[in-house]
């Protein structure tokens, strides 16, 4: 028995899988770019490549510089950094890399085959959720003549395949070739909190490969994107399928990407028989999987119910392990999800209380498992008051500052399953505490979660901000933590004076940063 | 449990350096001699048996302990709570002849780590010329005194050790601190002593605890806490020590102290927790008071009091060394502004009055199981079978109900039931991989016992039994028929006497 909460997965369980992510490029022909509106190469080229050469030239190394954000003193730009992966051509000037390849970037180049220059690029679009981004150079014309690799399909289990790229061991194109060991959904580690489809060959990947196609016949099959690494497995190297790459494709030609849509329930193997004859299900068949918990504000809020039994999704039988056969494979009855966009529907046969029942759910992306995914491309946000610096938790956070306290780790943990979501849309933590007069007893609240100041419930950051900025100033401020009895108290009298000193002492530019999307937005130097 | 295997380790340890930190030490000496505190001692040996927290229905394997008792003039042997744990035969020895007599442990109490062992009956004649002990409650800071061992052959030696400090400290469960003596000098250790008598010339002075060979520093186990366990003893009821069933911090910040309006008093700690039906909830304290005086004595922002003899002191000591179960003490608090005199009548906090037991020892978890799906109550030493690092890798809806009892106890829990495994049964088919989910009601009936649980699972919802647990799949269905079948194979198959342990 299982309980899965459809696409998602606990983060602490990805964690334990040490994967590390390299580059591929892969690439698709003739997909119209829809929204970037940048000018079409003149010379279109016509057909696949046809030679080694073409298709080398339609292989490119992306060299990214990054600025990682510093979630420890937020306040702080973020650290400069950079690294390389591969791409490749899907459309007159579009190409498709690793969204980990280009995450948190500030500059970006393309380097071409036998073309020692190196090329501006320009992101056009990131889905984190699927490891995958497009990109296009500046400047159209040194790829002109370059033909775009065509899409291909699910490689055959053993059939061979060939990787090509940019790893390490050198700095010329590299390529390396293996057969398809595996098919199935794995974690997607730039994440941490995503699970797709995905393809385990044995062709060695390495730091580099990201992003690079994974070839047969000439067609592209994959994008090399993660391999497990270490002593425990050998090559074990994952690339993201062609089924993944076109829905990302088509949702981005509307001109944004909308994330993958999700059920947003948790389903439970009807395989007891008591649990069957009880819930309605005719003992002789195995058809039928539980809903064991529908979360709010899921696709499915109102209009599934724990203890529905689901039987067929879109008219395919769904077996009691939550399993549907597509085209004589058995696969996650998510699978059929996958595949679908914002706004599309599915329709579900159900049992309620016996009763059999048709129902449509409108399908849309769960936010509140983000709190456990990677953030990206995103500057972190704070407020720091009387040297308390406030943020809200997330992944980020988690690793950043190696919060441990209970409360902290136990909303973190049951935030989307308990639906704590609720009642605190962002759980803001006290993170660090720059020593100061003021704060000199504070020590012991390091890492607790706020749970009300002056007695109002704190909900998200900005209600934390706004406490302790409010129209009429209190003589103290009270900050009360969970599962805290003792509150900080703190005169109000006293702050002005302290958070000057702070800020000059400690160089805290900004006293807060609570998000906007112009900020958001990286300062790009091209 | 873990304090007792930590100190026989460091023991053990000491005993490789033993020669060499005998003629290192200036302060000490060793002197064999036969004399009449030497005669007090005998060996006791232990046999003991732990319960498998993860098969309730077994007991471990047995394991043997050996340590030093005294003999008290009340007739009876004195010896650490931790060295009787779970015993399941208590002997002993005569260290010069080793005659032995089987004994049996007639009080217990974990909490002060200390037990008193009843000789045999038959053979009231081994303690004849065996010296009688009294105590000597007056060690101090400066004092020396002699921790006895038992060599080999039966000859007691002593090593004279000053008294470092006087102080407080846990003895061997975490969270109930008593007044400790801190000894420094180096110990030889001899084979077969790990709890060792510590004496003030002929009287007894305490227990020895446990000893760091790096520091040199032993721990003793103090007279007065001794005393107070025998005094408690003395109307033939043990009632324990004391407990105020209160959580505090320090008020040590200025501004919580303007916050609070506590003005020109210098002291007092601030209240954070309050455990139902305890000492400080029936003396009327909550949660956001301020204790500034306990028992007559000022209390200060750290919780510490002046001790007439020891100096400052964790307040813990006025509670647990200073009062007895049903006696009253005065406090003083301080709430909305005002000091305000309180009365609290002292009572103790037993570990069957926790939502999760704190400890337990001499006896099984309760259990019950239903066609292979496990139910036990919850408590501290449960948790710690996910080992050292039981804090953070224990189930962490369960660690929340150890540290957040409030949460639980708010609807009427009086322990938390939770399934600990589902055996792989016909019954239990495709729920076996659920373990450590909180049971909220079986049969439409509310679990805040296990004696809930087989009350429950006695009137079945027709054919079947239903399980609301507290997290998805929120509930399990259950064939009575074959439940009662498979109850049967599994008590065959498992050799267990009993399906349950509700007691």
């Amino acid at each position: 028995m299982t309980i899965r909460i459809s696409l998602l997965k606990p983060a602490r369980l990805l964690t334990a899988l040490a994967l590390s992510s390299w580059t591929v490029t892969a690439q698709e022909s003739s997909e119209p770019e829809a929204k970037s509106g940048a000018p079409a190469a003149k010379s279109a080229p016509v057909g696949p490549p046809n030679t080694s050469r073409d298709l080398y030239e339609s292989i490119v190394e992306i060299e990214c510089a990054s600025l990682v954000p510093d979630y420890q003193q937020p306040w702080n730009g973020g650290r400069e950094t950079g690294g390389s992966g591969t791409g490749f051509m899907i459309a007159p000037n579009k190409f498709v890399t690793n969204a980990h390849v280009v995450a948190d970037n500030t500059r970006l180049l393309i380097k071409k085959y036998g073309d020692p220059e190196k090329y501006a690029a320009k992101l056009l679009h990131i889905a984190h959720d699927c490891d995958l981004a497009i990109l296009e150079c500046s400047d159209p014309i040194p790829f002109a003549d370059t033909k775009p690799l065509d899409i291909g399909d699910i490689p055959k289990l053993e059939s061979t395949v060939t990787v090509i790229g940019y790893p390490l061991g050198g700095r010329r194109l590299s390529t390396t070739r293996g057969v398809v060991s595996r098919i199935d959904f794995q974690p997607y580690s730039h994440t941490g909190a995503d699970l797709h489809l995905a393809i385990q060959i044995d062709a060695a990947i390495n730091p580099g490969n990201s992003g690079g196609p994974v070839l047969q016949d000439g067609k592209v099959v994959g994008v090399a994107f993660q391999g497990i690494s270490g002593a425990v497995a050998q090559n074990v190297g994952y690339m993201i399928p062609t089924p993944v790459l076109r829905r990302f494709l088509k949702d981005i030609e509307d001109g944004q990407y909308d994330r993958y849509v999700d059920l947003a329930i948790g389903d439970f193997d009807l395989i007891n028989p008591a649990q069957r004859l009880a819930l309605g299900l005719r003992q002789d068949s195995s058809v039928g999987t539980l809903v064991a918990s529908v979360s709010n504000s899921g696709s499915c809020d109102g209009v599934l119910e724990e203890g529905d039994v689901l039987l067929k999704i879109d008219g395919r039988e769904i077996a009691s392990n939550g399993y549907v056969e597509v085209d004589g494979e058995f696969v996650n009855m998510n699978e059929i999800v996958e595949r679908r966009f914002k706004g599309d529907k599915v329709e579900l046969d159900i049992l309620r209380d016996g009763q059999p029942k048709s129902v449509e759910i409108e399908l849309k992306p769960f936010d509140p498992y983000l709190i456990q995914a990677n953030t990206y491309d995103k500057r972190p946000r704070y407020a720091s008051f009387a040297g308390l610096t406030f943020q809200p938790l997330d992944r980020n956070l988690m690793t950043a500052h190696s919060i441990e306290t209970m409360a902290a780790r136990y909303l973190y943990t049951f935030y989307v399953q308990d639906e704590l979501f609720e009642e605190r849309p962002e759980i803001v933590v006290l993170t660090s505490i720059l020593p100061d007069a003021i704060n000199s007893n504070f020590g012991g609240f390091q890492h607790a979660v706020v749970d009300k100041i002056n007695d109002k419930k704190i909900k998200d950051l900005q209600d934390l901000y706004d406490a302790v900025h409010p129209a009429e100033t209190p003589e103290f401020y009270v900050i009360e933590f969970v599962g805290k009895g003792l509150p900080i108290v703190i005169e109000s009298a006293r702050v002005e004076a302290a958070n000057a000193r702070i800020r000059a002492t400690y160089e805290v530019g900004l006293d807060s940063y609570l998000g906007s999307a112009e900020d958001d937005t990286p300062v790009i130097f091209n | 449990m873990k304090r007792f295997l930590i100190s026989f380790a460091v023991l053990t340890l000491a005993s490789a350096h033993a020669e060499v930190a005998v003629k290192a030490a200036t302060t000490t000496e060793t002197k064999p001699e036969v004399t009449s505190v030497g005669d007090s001692i005998l060996r006791v040996n232990i046999t003991a048996q732990n319960y498998n927290f993860y098969q309730p229905w077994e007991k471990g394997k047995p394991g043997t302990r050996r340590g030093l008792g005294v003999l008290l003039d009340n007739g009876q042997v004195l010896v650490s709570a931790q060295m009787v744990s779970d015993a399941t035969y208590v002997e002993l020895e005569q260290p010069k002849t080793g005659e032995k007599v089987p004994g049996k442990v007639s009080v217990v109490d974990y909490e002060a780590n200390l037990a008193l062992i009843e000789i045999s009956q038959e053979k009231p004649e081994f303690l004849d010329g065996v010296t009688r002990l009294t105590l000597d409650t007056t060690s101090n800071a400066g004092d020396e005194l002699d921790v006895w061992q038992v060599k080999d052959n039966g000859l007691a030696v002593s090593t004279r050790c000053p008294v470092l400090e006087v102080s407080i400290d846990n003895y061997f469960l975490s969270g109930t601190p008593f007044l400790t003596y801190e000894l420094k000098g180096s110990l030889r250790y001899h084979a077969g002593s790990f709890v060792l008598p510590v004496m003030k010339d002929d009287k007894l002075a305490g227990l020895l605890l446990s000893y760091d060979s790096d520091e040199q520093i032993s721990t003793v186990i103090a007279a007065p806490i001794i005393d107070h366990f025998l005094k408690d003893l003395e109307d033939g009821d043990y009632s324990g020590f004391p407990t105020l069933g209160m959580g505090f911090s320090r008020a040590t910040d200025e501004q919580l102290r303007n916050y609070l309006k506590l003005g020109d008093e210098s002291g007092g700690i601030y209240v954070t927790t309050i455990s139902p039906n305890s000492t400080a909830a029936k003396a009327g304290i909550e949660v956001g008071d301020v204790l500034l005086e306990l028992g007559g004595h000022a209390i200060d922002s750290r919780g510490n009091y002046e001790h007439p003899d020891y100096g400052r002191l964790n307040m813990s000591h006025i509670v647990r060394g200073g009062s007895h179960v049903g006696q009253e003490m005065p406090l003083k608090i301080f709430r909305n502004g005002e000091s305000m005199e309180l009365t609290a009548k002292m009572t103790r906090r037993s570990p069957e009055d926790f939502l999760v037991n704190p400890y337990l020892f001499d006896k099984g978890p309760r259990f019950f199981i239903a066609g292979g799906v496990v139910f036990q109550e919850l408590t501290r030493p449960y948790l710690k079978i996910f080992g050292d690092q039981w804090q953070q890798r224990a189930p962490m809806k369960l660690l929340w109900a150890l540290a957040h009892p409030e949460d639980y106890e708010k609807d009427g829990r009086e322990k938390i039931v939770f399934i600990s495994r589902v055996m792989r049964t016909p019954a239990t088919l495709g729920y076996e991989s659920l373990s450590h989910v909180i049971v909220d009601e079986v049969n439409g009936k509310k679990i805040n016992n296990i004696q809930d649980v087989a009350d429950a699972f006695g009137t079945p919802d027709g054919p079947i039994h239903r399980v609301d647990i507290a997290e998805a799949p929120h509930e399990l269905i259950l064939d009575a028929r074959m439940t009662a079948e498979m109850d049967e194979r599994l008590k065959q198959a498992f050799r267990m006497r009993e399906l349950q342990r509700l007691d």
